[in-house]
């Protein structure tokens, strides 16, 4: 069973990956999150900025295992700082 | 002495400019995120056989964007080269761009040496739409319509209001895509569950808003009495527009060209905020819109005018970044230009519109705001964007419009 959400890595001009966003399907609109320092999903606006010409960052979509992966590899580095 | 606007780095301010490559600083385990990235999309991973003679081992399995200098040519034709999938974006455009060029097109504006203009540095679009097409749509009620105490705002929308009084506030007009803009803000009264995100920056990070409009303000050149002289981008700006042949600054554009502290505080908590991955000072190098200009021209003139504004801004020495072509979107119209100055050593945003797309941004402005509001529930947003379509209808798209690619330096990893 595939799962309805879309994923995306936020890529910034230099450097790495710097963050995850996601865009779950509602009834009463799209769910936009992106995940935060405490590896939580909060409601954030990062892909309708995208979507609105936002220069800032670059997203990128992925799928949802690729996602967690990142998740992890953000958790193992934020336990090492 | 240094002159207020000369090009020359203010005291206090290096930690803004964004050395070209600082990530590789960090240890190659330190890089998130790590191996894990090996499996981000098709596209890195394709270009990461591209890349090995270059790379070191750590290096290559991260999303690690080159520095700007590899222009995305290599990019994009590794990614031909590999068949790898154009990676998905979140929205689509429908006028065409992406489209695999004639083998006979000539840019009109080629400048030797200018890479930007090569023909295979077509960006790779996908089609995914946003679905906003059948959203009904909604009123948006007025907000703060007391003009009387010096709400520009309150006196655009208040038909009462002395002709005076909506003068000022025309001419002070917020920069039209800034959802930061305080002044369209409700009053917290009105939204409580909604946190003051500037509240959210550490002593450290308001030091670091400070350094970074010191630093700009010095770029933008604007001097101590509030003038302007030879030097720095503004004056650089207007020079350009003076040598136009049609078309120049948008009107009222110049008024806000530097982004208040309050609004860059308020940016900087949200990118914080969702890029966990970058520190405090990493995600403020990446902010490029503290200074930023618009262009209008007639529909007509409007492909050309923008090449020939581009061109002229490499012959000044300006690096282009990034650019990306929303005139397929169904909701927000006009070339978005991200560009670099590279005696300051600072990013700026150079937006290219008609009178009519200016215009509508202008006047929806307090509908973008609240669309890009991060606490906007999902239902008003939904709504809002409807609204933001139907009005958008009435944009049209210029001729040739759908020649201006989009563009990303050195970008690994082309989503558009």
């Amino acid at each position: 069973m595939t799962s309805d959400v879309e994923y995306y890595v936020i890529v910034p001009h230099r450097g790495p990956a710097a963050g995850l966003a996601r865009r779950t399907p509602a009834e009463s609109g799209p769910v936009d999150e992106t995940l935060g320092r405490d590896l939580t999903w909060q409601p954030d606006s990062a892909i309708v900025e995208w979507e609105y010409g936002d220069l800032g960052t670059e997203l990128v979509r992925i799928s949802e295992q690729e996602a967690e992966n990142l998740t992890q590899a953000l958790r193992s580095r934020l336990r090492r700082t | 002495m240094l002159e207020l606007g000369l090009p020359a780095r203010p005291a206090g301010v290096a930690s803004y400019t964004e050395p070209p490559g600082f990530d590789h600083d960090e240890q190659p385990d330190d890089v998130w995120p790590d191996a894990a990235a090996a499996t981000v999309n098709p596209v890195s991973t394709a270009r990461a056989a591209s890349d090995t003679a270059r790379r070191s081992a750590a290096e290559r399995d991260t999303v690690m964007l080159p520095p700007a200098s590899e222009h995305s040519a290599d990019a994009a034709g590794d990614d031909r080269r590999n068949g790898s999938a154009t990676a998905q974006s979140p929205a689509s455009d429908q006028n065409g761009r992406g489209r695999s060029v004639p083998a006979d097109w000539q840019h009109p504006y080629d400048v030797p040496g200018d890479s930007d203009h090569r023909r295979d540095h077509k960006v790779p679009l996908d089609r995914t739409d946003v679905t906003t097409a059948s959203w009904p749509t909604v009123e948006v009620p007025p907000r703060n319509g007391d003009h009387r105490n010096g709400n520009r705002a309150g006196a655009l929308r208040d038909p009462t209001a002395p002709d005076g009084a909506r003068r000022q506030a025309q001419r002070s007009q917020p920069w039209p895509t800034d959802p930061d803009q305080p002044m369209f803000r409700p009053p917290a009264a009105e939204r409580p569950n909604r946190p003051a995100v500037t509240n959210r920056l550490s002593a450290a990070q308001h030091e670091l808003v400070d350094r970074i409009l010191a630093s700009c303000r010095a770029a933008e050149g604007r001097n101590a009495v509030g003038g302007y002289g030879s030097s720095g981008l503004t004056p650089a700006m207007m020079r350009i527009a003076a040598q136009l042949p049609f078309g120049g600054l948008a009107p009222g554009s110049e008024a806000d060209t530097l982004k208040s502290a309050d609004r860059l505080a308020a940016k900087l908590a949200r990118l914080i905020a969702r890029q966990p991955g970058r520190s405090a000072e990493q995600v403020a190098a990446g902010i490029g819109d503290v200074i930023r200009y618009a262009f209008t021209f007639d529909s007509a003139t409007y492909t050309e005018g923008t090449l020939l504004v581009h061109r002229k801004l490499k012959t000044q020495g300006f690096e282009l970044e990034a650019r990306r072509n929303r005139w397929g979107s169904p909701e927000y119209k006009g070339v978005f230009t991200r560009w670099r100055d590279p005696a300051h050593g600072l990013p700026f945003e150079v937006q290219f519109h008609t009178g009519q797309s200016w215009t509508f941004v202008k006047r929806t402005h307090e509908t973008y705001v609240r669309i890009t509001d991060p606490v906007t529930s999902p239902a008003e947003r939904a709504n809002l964007r409807a609204q933001q379509a139907t009005a958008a209808e009435v944009v049209l798209q210029p001729p040739g419009c759908a020649e201006i690619d989009d563009f990303r330096a050195g970008a690994r990893g082309q989503s558009r």
